[in-house]
């Protein structure tokens, strides 16, 4: 009998000792974990494998991320404003091609002359109108343009 | 003689130092080797399933393995795991309770823990025994049967136990002296003495 029990607990413990031997119980429970070593270093290896896989497909989406990102935010940002101002400058030059199409050239450079000197854009010529709407906003040069078929 | 001595790790400290020094393997080993039962007689008095207390021994474990490092000895071992079992235990019944609800998991409760696929050395009647004994104790309300079968079976000291369910030693030992007077009286049912 275990010496760790006080003499009352050991008279108690002696007898269920008598029902419950614990050999007896000890047995029955390595036979249902006599596996549980090998399970256990199966499980590890598994989860050590799972891990350096996690890290290498982490390693290997980086670049592949980075680049999507980089090509996202330039499609998103950059790209757009790019077609978005061509597609304004096309609008501008089929509205100038049909205001030029009304009057003669002259007329034409007339009035926008008369237009810009009113803005204090004196100093930019026909020509040179081009550059300032390239640092418009698509709305300015609709409003622009607006204003030009309006006086027209 | 020597060699015994040499490779035997007997006491936690042996096995942490070894884990933490770099020999894993080995320390796993005996540190699984030392617990698998207490680890696993746990889970079984909780689940009352062989397969599902198989299942859990393992998880908890691999989940211990994996914090060992982290281990800062404020606990004994034996403390730390029987609070990871019972955690992982607890979580289990919860989701089975859940399954049971949307009918998805069986209705009884009943033991099960004859290994589904028996060894050649699985002896009928160990697993009877056993069977039986772990029936019995599930009569016991949860203090009593835990207390019971840290004391008996663990052989844990009662301070060790009042550490591990947040008892007082008095109230340990009575609840120890009641579980062993229902078990005098239970046992015999499940043809375990006394018949």
């Amino acid at each position: 009998m275990n010496t760790k029990y006080g003499d009352n607990e050991k008279k108690v413990t002696d007898n269920i000792e008598q029902l419950i031997p614990k050999q007896m119980y000890y047995n029955s429970l390595d036979t249902s974990v006599r596996n549980l070593s090998v399970a256990v270093h199966e499980s590890l290896q598994k989860k050590q494998r799972q891990k350096f896989l996690f890290r290498k497909k982490v390693l290997q989406i980086i670049p592949i991320a980075s680049i999507a990102t980089v090509a996202l935010l330039y499609f998103t940002f950059f790209y757009d404003n790019v077609s978005n101002l061509e597609h304004a400058n096309h609008g501008v030059t089929q509205d100038f091609e049909s205001l030029s199409s009304q009057h003669s050239t002259a007329e034409f450079n007339a009035i926008i002359d008369e237009e810009l000197k009113s803005e204090h854009y004196d100093f930019i010529y026909q020509d040179d109108a081009l550059f300032l709407f390239d640092d418009m906003t698509s709305s300015d040069l609709q409003t622009t343009v607006e204003d030009l078929i309006a006086i027209l | 003689m020597t060699t015994t001595v040499l490779f035997a790790l007997e006491s936690d400290s042996d096995i942490l130092r070894e884990y933490k020094s770099g020999d894993t393997e080995r320390a796993v080993t005996f540190f699984v080797r030392k617990y698998q039962r207490f680890v696993y007689s746990i889970a079984l008095r909780y689940t009352k399933n062989n397969e599902d207390a198989q299942d859990i021994a393992q998880d908890v474990f691999v989940k211990a393995i994996s914090s060992l490092t982290n281990f800062r000895g404020e606990a004994s071992l034996k403390t730390w795991l029987y609070r990871i079992t019972v955690n992982a235990c607890k979580n289990e019944i919860r989701k089975k309770k859940l399954l049971r609800f949307f009918d998805f998991a069986r209705e009884d409760e009943e033991f099960d823990i004859i290994s589904p696929e028996p060894g050649p050395d699985q002896i009928h009647v160990d697993s009877e025994f056993y069977c039986n004994v772990h029936k019995a104790l599930a009569h016991l309300p949860e203090k009593q049967r835990e207390t019971f079968a840290l004391r008996y079976f663990d052989e844990l000291t009662y301070e060790e136990i009042s550490n591990i369910l947040g008892t007082s030693v008095g109230g340990l030992k009575a609840n120890y002296f009641q579980a062993v007077q229902k078990l005098m009286v239970i046992l015999p049912q499940y043809g375990i003495g006394g018949m």
